[in-house]
């Protein structure tokens, strides 16, 4: 569904990904691990084009090159961003952020079934929905970004750490979320440094390191390769 | 009616009673506060709704001021043509200066409108067969319907109606879908694009219909003051707008309008203090700033919450 083929970028002489390549099969969850500053969110920059980095290389959604597309016009083809550090609207309610996802659809028509549709996905939102967003707990805001984003009827979201500062019973709780986007038939790309958690719930992994892909394969396999778990799994 | 459209009316209402017993200069005075509450709006959109910062507004109105002038008394054509030629020129430097607030925030994107200000002064200044350079330019009295308006009576119920017409828009502009957002990309540039809000795009609309306004404005004033040298557009010019608004309310129309009563209207109470006025101006802000972030217009909502009212002057 999105393939990412020989994807160079650079800001200014700083070099931050190398001829990546990766595929996100339909419906699958997919995972790039790294640690700080590996490139895991200039990647996700890059396919949104929401970031000043000077790039080559191809991003195809569905065959088509979006690599050269708008923001806009690529939210409006159905890949979402969930950015890091969840990036709510402070000030609004945890509905008026929701609503604020459906942005680029067709103007004050479906959204109301959107948004039942989100609050039967997150039914810890309903008894929320008129809570200013800023007050929640990190959990809580993480599940309004992902509600927001599934406003947007995305066919593929990119998560970027998801579970960033979150305690470990409430990473647990975003993961299944995850999961659970995914059985409704979205494809997602899950960008994250908690690798354990990451790996269980993804079909496929890659792992990014100093802006290169140094290591692909299914979840399984990954979970079982040394140098994952040395790198990565080390204590957590 | 509803509370308010009868506040409206109410003010629109003083507003044109408020020539009645007062001298030329009086009328004069009442003229600058509707000009310069133009320019309030012009922010209100810019920074109220947009969030962007501009110090170089001084630029744009002297861009409209010169180009309607220049439209008037070399082209020959009417004065409001001369008014609306302000408004578009001024307003296609405005998506001009756009271009570096997509890069920049803050205090570069004030500083870029800064030098963007000083290069309209300098380019008007040396541009002397076009502008008149150091003698400056002399200006024709508005004239409406081939007939000229000597008095700033007249002028000043034309800038009434101006104004009035430019504050509906920006209204209207703040409930529009652009406007919201606009709005939106303020509270959180990231979260709005993600919900595939296009920056970009906004932020030059901002920008063109700021300083669209800010040049209509500086086209009126041409025709108020007479005469134009390109001191009137200095740097001072900019800040004091800057002020104004600030100490209005950037977040809505009736700030706007006491903005301008507060710009027009200091110089004259303070004009005892000579030196120590700008001490006092600054002083004045500080004040605002830290007692009343939302400006004199939040007085209004402090009265109305006591009547269980929404807020107006918060965004």
């Amino acid at each position: 569904m999105l393939e990412i083929s020989a994807l160079s970028a650079r800001y200014g002489a700083v070099t931050a990904l190398t001829d990546v390549s990766l595929s996100v099969e339909n419906k699958q969850i997919v995972s790039l691990l790294g640690s700080n500053g590996a490139g895991k969110s200039t990647l996700l920059g890059c396919v949104t084009n929401s970031i000043p980095a000077t790039k080559t290389g191809s991003i195809t959604l569905d065959g088509e090159e979006i690599s050269a597309l708008p923001t806009d016009a690529i939210i409006a083809r159905g890949l979402v961003l969930v950015p890091e550090g969840r990036q709510l609207f402070a000030e609004l309610t945890v509905e008026e952020n929701l609503r604020m996802g459906a942005y680029g659809l067709d103007r004050g028509r479906r959204w109301r079934s959107d948004l039942e549709r989100v609050y039967a996905l997150f039914p810890k939102l309903v008894e929320r929905r008129q809570q200013i967003a800023a007050t929640m707990s990190g959990g809580e805001q993480q599940m309004v970004a992902i509600g927001r984003a599934m406003m947007a009827r995305p066919r593929i979201v990119l998560l970027d750490e998801p579970s960033l500062g979150l305690a470990p019973l409430l990473v647990r709780e975003i993961f299944k979320l995850i999961e659970e986007i995914n059985r409704e038939g979205v494809t997602v790309l899950l960008v994250e440094q908690n690798a354990r958690q990451a790996l269980r719930i993804a079909h496929r992994a890659y792992v990014v390191e100093k802006g290169r892909i140094t290591l692909s394969g299914s979840a399984e396999r990954l979970m079982e390769e040394h140098n994952v778990v040395e790198a990565y799994l080390g204590e957590a | 009616m509803p509370p308010r459209k009868l506040v409206i009316f109410l003010v629109v209402a003083v507003l044109a009673a408020l020539p009645f017993g007062l001298g030329n200069y009086g009328y004069y005075i009442l003229a600058s506060v509707m000009i310069y509450a133009m320019v309030g709006l012009s922010l209100n959109i810019l920074i109220g709704m947009g969030g962007q910062i501009s110090i170089g507004h001084a630029g744009f109105w002297a861009l409209g001021a010169y180009a309607s002038a220049i439209v008037v008394t070399k082209a020959g054509l009417p004065f409001l043509v001369g008014v609306l030629a302000g408004g578009v020129v001024a307003g296609l430097f405005g998506a001009l200066v756009a271009l570096p607030a997509l890069r920049v925030q803050g205090h570069y994107l004030a500083i870029a409108t800064l030098g963007f200000a000083l290069f309209v002064q300098q380019m008007l200044f040396e541009w002397e067969s076009f502008t008149g350079g150091r003698q400056g330019l002399f200006v024709p009295r508005p004239s409406l319907f081939g007939t000229e308006m000597q008095s700033d009576f007249g002028y000043y119920y034309v800038l009434l109606a101006i104004f009035l017409l430019l504050a509906w828009i920006a209204h209207n502009f703040a409930k529009s879908h652009t406007g919201r957002s606009l709005m939106a990309l303020r509270m959180s540039a990231v979260a709005a694009e993600c919900c595939g809000i296009p920056r970009p795009k906004h932020v030059i609309i901002a920008f063109a219909t700021s300083a669209f306004f800010t040049g209509v404005s500086g086209a009126l004033f041409a025709h108020l003051l007479g005469h134009l040298s390109t001191e009137t557009f200095s740097l001072a010019a900019s800040l004091s707008f800057l002020s104004m608004a600030v100490i209005g309310g950037l977040h809505s129309r009736g700030g706007a309008l006491l903005g301008g009563f507060y710009l027009a209207l200091a110089p004259e109470v303070l004009r005892e203090f000579k030196d120590a006025q700008m001490v006092i101006y600054g002083v004045l802000l500080i004040l605002c700033v830290q007692f009343l972030p939302g400006g004199l217009i939040s007085i209004v909502d402090v009265v109305r919450s006591r009547l269980g009212r929404k807020p107006l002057g918060t965004p």
